[in-house]
This record gives C-alpha cells, structure tokens and sequence, in this order.
C-alpha cells in the first residue's frame, strides 16, 4: 500500500518531468533564424503539409489542394499530415521541442511568432515576388510579418461583425448601423434594453460557449483598440498603461454592464441567436453560411460598436508558415499554389472566409459591393481590422487578456482584471530579455 | 534481482523525471525558448510561494480534500454495505454503482455540464420545480457554486471505485464474526461498529489516503468544465502547474510548483500515517 500511494504522487510529477526533460534535449539545439529561398528546389524533393483538423470542409479542400498540386508538377511532392485542431498548439510545441516541424506548417494567426522567434521556422521574405505581395490583402501581410521579416501567409482572412436581423431592428425600433455610422457603445446599450423589452429574453449573443481560449482574445480585444487602449505598446515592449490604461478599462466597463444587466446569453446549445432568444450575434465570419440558411434576406451584417476611436475588428487566421529543415523554395511552391485564384476560391468556399487575394475576394458576390459581407472586405481595407500584436510575446498576451476577459465577464472589478494580465505579461517579456529579434 | 526490471522502468520513467523537475526548478527553462538557461537560485520558489493565486489554488485542493475524504469514503461505505447484502438486486445495485467508474471523466463532464446549465439544464429544473424557483443555483457560472458541483461531479464518479475496494473488504470478514456477535445478542448497529469497521480498519485506510491523494491531484473535470474559474474559485494546483508549464511555457516554474506540491502531499500522506496506524499481523 506504501508503494502505490508514493508511486501515485511520483507518476503524476513524474509526467511534468517528462516533459521537461524534452525541452532540456530540444532546447538547446536550435539555431537562429537564417534560410529562406535560394531560387533552387532540391532535387526530389519531398515535403510534408501540416493542417490542423478542424472544420471538415476545410480539411476536404486541403486534401483535394495537396493531390491536384502533386498532379499539376512532379519538381514538388507533398505529403499531406493532419492534426486534431484541439491538441495542435500542443503538437505544435513538442515539434518545435523536438527540432522536427514540418516543411510547410499552418499556424494560427501571431502564435507563428513564437516559433520563428525559437529558430523553429524560417522567413520566406526572399520567396515572395513584389507582385504576389501586392496582390494580397494588405491585412494578410500585416499578419506574416514579424522583426522585419515575412514569416507566414495566410490564404484567406478573418474578421468580425454583429449579425442581426432587419426584423428584429424594427420591432425594437432601433435603427440600422453602417460602417460610416456604427452604433456607439452607449447608443448599442441602449439598444440591447430595446431588444430586451421588445421580447428578446437574451439579447446578446457573445458566443459565450466558445469559452476562455483564443477566440476571447480574437472576439474581445477590438473593444480595448476602439476605446483607445491598446494590447501592448507600440514597440511591444510592456503592457502597462495601454491595456490597463483608463480607456481600456471604460470601455471594457461597458462589456461588463451588458452582462450585469443579464443582457448576454449563456448560448450553451450555440443556438441563443437562431432561435430567437438573441437579436444580435457577436461573432466571426464563420457563423455567415449557418445564420444566412436560417434568416435569408432578413440577416443583416454590421460592424461591432464604436467605443470612441471608430469600431475595430479583429483580423487574421491560420496561415502558412515554412519548418526550418524544409527547403524553402519547394515549400513556398506549394504556398504559391495555394494562393492561385483557383485554388482561393476552393478555400473560401469552404471555410467561408475572406480569400486572401484581394481580386479573387472583390470577385465574389458575397464580398463585393453590395454583397452581404461587403463589410468584412471594406473593414480590411479600410484600416478598421488590427492584427493581434506581431510578437512572440503573442501567446503569453494572449492567455493573460482572455483570463482577465473571463474575469469581468464574471464580475471582477474591469481594473484589477486588467493590471493582473498586465503584471503576467510584463513577468513574461522581461523573463525572456525582452523576446529580442531572431538575428 | 527479480525486480530489476521493474525497477529500471521505475528509475527511468519516474524517478528520473522528478530528478529533473528538481534540478530544472532551480534554472529559467522554457519551452521553445532560444535564450541560453541560466541558474536562478530559489527564484522560482520565491515567485511561486509569493504568488496569491497558488495559494488559492492550494486552499481550494485543501476545501475539496476536506469535503470528498469523509464524503465519498462514508458513501462507497454505505453503498458497499448495500450491495454486499443478500438481496435480490444486489448485482443489478453494484452494476449501477459502479457505472460512473467506467464512464471516461471528459465525457461525464459535458453531460453535467449541460445538466448543470443554470437556465435550462435538467438540475435547476429540478430544484426550481420542488421550491417553485426558490433555490436555483447558478452552479459553474458561479463563484460560489462551482466548487461544489465540482464537488458532487467528483463524488459521483469516485465512489464506484471506493465502493469496490471496500466489498472486497467486506467480503473477507468472517462470516463467523457475525454469528458469533447476534448469539452474544449484539444488534444490526453493534454489529456495525464492533465488527465491521475493525475489520475494514485496514481496507478503510487505503481507501482514505487513496482518496486524499486523488483529492489533491483534481485535475480533469476542472480543466474540461471551468478551467479554474469563475474567478478562481475552482482553481487547483495541478491546473495551475499545466496552465503555467504549457499554456505559459514556464517549464522551470512548473517544476517548482511540482516540487512544492511533492512535497505537500507527502507530509500530508505521512502525517495520515502516523495518525492512522495500520495493523500488521
């Protein structure tokens, strides 16, 4: 009995250990960041395409990318590897412990960072022609680039929006926003009371059910930039006096009241907004193909609320990055491929979000002037979406601000919630000198 | 020499670890980090002990410890008493028992999830429908009733296991025992105290530091339902320690919280054994 309460105790930090001790093999070996294209592709050239297994549509169009790519050139073979969307960032990290990341690797918006910044990736500046660049969605750019280099690139954007109904504005007698002339935050809340003695028991839909995770910092931190807060500073440097600064404590004030007044639903069936319990939905692109099969022409799409500096979206979504074993110039092949119009429109299809290519989006009905998202295209071009701090102090940043998120969700006094992630952030910054740049 | 083998696995998968979690407490190591590792002395152990939210954590392992040990313990007791009596449906009982043993916890955590759900799960309906809406607690969504529905999960999925150990316990009691005591006309309740718990004195025992040391380790349904929150009110140490040593990548500090933590238990395990005796025959 001794031995197997003590081999209890020992097994359960014995797992920490393990884990440790595959840092301490990989963590000494990798080297800073150097590679790139040479304009050659290694001969036979084999290389394999990590995708995160998440939504099946996507995943369908990746394997029927990676197959007409092999078909359509022989200089380049990939293999295709999938990866549980749940266990990825964890994958991702032993991988990266290991010295063993794939050739061509997706990875989710600025977490990128952390693996260019640990020598795990290579940049693919000297892969990109001018053209290819400029073709792309400023916003796309903006995203891959990190100490001067570009580092990954996505082949569609994000954003964000309130879905609401053109019914549901009249019956509340609530007028409709445009991007020109969103809601203010105190005009939205005052709407919400509308809705609310208009019949709707939960108003607002914040996909709560997503839970504390990425998608609080996504969803969430456009109402710290609207209000005129920031993240981070400027040179990435500290958090203090920007995400705790007095205008991103006002304006998450406001987010707080919408839960104190019982305005939020829980949304645990994900369905508060198609059944009629919300009037508005505050969510992604990736909502659009299920709200538009239910409501049809009476959906509307529009900007999230204007907190005093003009609304603010987020931006962003997996994107491309190359290993730092791979050969460059046959992984940024395949890369290339994925961003040809063809392959764009397979992609957008699929995911329903916004193709990388700027012509390629203005091409599509859905996207273009008039069209019902319209909006997520204009606000990428407009300046409206800001990128999640190009930093590898991302990750850090961002478990710090969803948990302080959660926290005022939940009631915590907006400041206190907020210097706590500041103080985690600054911790992390100066126990890693800073995060200076891969040289 | 026969236990070699057995002791190599040991040496390398346990022990080694824990040796390495010991000496990397003492350095700055991260996870995909390429700054070189330094030597930092008891810093991390300074962070750790004067961080607020271990502490927290801490005290809610010590809250929950002090409610599941007796609770669960008493409970597989009584289930086991039952079962183990000759009536007709005393398999059909034990099966039942036992079920919430089988079911992987993750799961069982999305289902009390949704019955948990304090606007329409099927708990609240319940409660609302016998105090006409009087007691309907805001369950996981609050920070006082999250601990306790972490609680009731726990018990609920634990006991089963409890319930086991201490049948076969029961079931080694000499049948003897209890003709002897009803012919020296000792009641169902003397019986009980005078003959059944002595005889689990040792069962009981193992069940209870088992549980204390499962207690402190509450890990899964905190991390698949809250993750810690609402405002750290389910915190734990062990949450803690994942959320620092791979959501943070601090591998160094994890490592001291997974020494102090080593050390806690077994002082905690050690001192149980000092008050609670086993008897060696």
């Amino acid at each position: 009995m001794r031995k197997l309460s003590r081999g209890r105790i020992v097994a359960l930090l014995g797992t920490i250990g393990v884990a440790a001790t595959l840092t301490a093999c990989g963590g000494g070996s990798d080297t800073a960041a150097s590679g790139g294209c040479d304009g050659n592709i290694d001969a036979g050239a084999g290389i394999t395409v990590q995708w995160h297994q998440g939504a099946e549509a996507e995943v369908k169009a990746v394997q029927q990318m990676v197959k007409s790519f092999n078909a359509s050139q022989s200089d380049v073979k990939a293999t295709l590897k999938l990866v549980p969307e749940a266990d990825y960032a964890t994958s991702l990290g032993g991988q990266a412990d290991s010295d063993s990341v794939p050739d061509v690797v997706d990875t989710d918006a600025s977490k990128a960072f952390t693996y260019a910044w640990s020598g795990d990736l290579q940049p693919i500046t000297n892969c990109v022609s001018d053209e290819q660049k400029a073709a792309l969605l400023p916003s796309i750019v903006r995203q891959g680039t990190y100490a001067n280099q570009l580092w990954a690139l996505g082949m569609f954007d994000s954003g964000l929006a309130m879905y609401t109904t053109k019914s549901a504005l009249k019956k509340a007698n609530v007028r409709t926003p445009s991007l020109e002339e969103p809601w203010t935050a105190e005009e939205f809340t005052a709407a919400l009371g509308e809705f609310k003695k208009a019949g709707y028991s939960k108003p607002l839909d914040l996909k709560k059910n997503y839970g504390q995770g990425e998608y609080y910092s996504y969803g969430f931190a456009p109402i710290v930039w609207s209000s005129g807060g920031n993240l981070l500073s400027d040179d990435y440097s500290t958090a203090d006096g920007e995400l705790n600064s007095d205008a991103a404590v006002k304006g998450l004030t406001v987010f707080q009241s919408w839960f104190k007044s019982g305005y939020v639903g829980d949304n645990t069936d994900d369905n508060d907004f198609l059944s009629g319990r919300s009037a508005v939905s505050w969510v992604g692109h990736w909502t659009y193909n299920d709200y538009k099969a239910k409501f049809g022409d009476d959906l509307l799409v529009v900007p999230l609320p204007d907190f005093g500096e003009g609304p603010r979206t987020g931006q962003g979504s997996w994107q491309w990055a190359v290993g730092s074993n791979a050969d460059a110039d046959a992984a940024w092949k395949f890369i290339e491929y994925t961003l040809q119009p063809e392959q764009q429109k397979i992609i957008a299809t699929a995911s329903g979000a916004i193709p990388a290519v700027t012509a390629v989006a203005e091409a599509d009905p859905k996207f273009g002037p008039g069209g019902d998202l319209e909006l997520y295209v204009k606000q990428h071009e407009e300046g409206i979406s800001v990128p999640r701090p190009t930093t590898p102090a991302y990750n850090t940043v961002s478990n710090a601000f969803n948990q302080a998120i959660q926290d005022i969700i939940d009631g915590r006094d907006v400041k206190e919630s907020l210097d706590d992630a500041v103080k985690t952030i600054d911790q992390d910054i100066q126990d890693n000198d800073g995060y200076p740049d891969p040289s | 020499m026969f236990s070699l083998p057995g002791l190599i696995l040991l040496g390398l998968f346990l022990i080694l670890p824990f040796v390495f979690a010991i000496y990397l407490s003492f350095t700055n190591q991260k996870l995909a980090s390429p700054l070189p590792v330094r030597w930092v002395g008891f810093d991390n152990y300074h962070r750790v002990l004067t961080d607020g939210d271990f502490w927290r954590a801490f005290a809610n392992n010590l809250l929950f410890a002090a409610v599941v040990v007796p609770v669960q313990t008493g409970l597989a007791l009584w289930m086991a008493i039952l079962v183990n009596k000759r009536i007709r449906a005393a398999k059909v009982f034990r099966a039942i028992f036992f079920l919430p043993v089988v079911v992987v916890m993750t799961v069982a955590a999305v289902i009390w999830f949704l019955l948990l759900d304090p606007n329409r799960g099927l708990v609240n309906g319940f409660l609302g429908a016998i105090t006409f809406g009087a007691v309907e607690p805001g369950w996981l969504q609050s920070t006082l009733w999250a601990m306790p529905a972490i609680i009731i999960i726990s018990i609920w999925q634990g006991a089963g296991f409890q319930m086991i150990i201490l049948l076969a316990g029961l079931q080694d009691i000499p049948q003897e025992l209890y003709e002897a005591a009803s012919i020296d006309g000792a009641t169902k309740r003397q019986q009980f105290f005078y003959v059944t718990l002595p005889q689990l004195r040792n069962t009981l025992i193992f069940v209870i530091t088992i549980t204390m040391i499962l207690a402190f380790r509450l890990f899964d349904q905190v991390w698949a339902l809250t993750r810690g929150g609402p405002l750290n009110s389910t915190d734990t140490v062990m949450v803690q320690l994942v959320d620092t040593g791979f959501e943070r990548k601090q591998i160094a500090v994890a490592s001291a919280i997974a020494v102090i933590f080593f050390v806690v238990v077994l002082s905690l395990t050690l001192i149980q054994r000092i008050f609670l005796k086993e008897e060696r025959s």
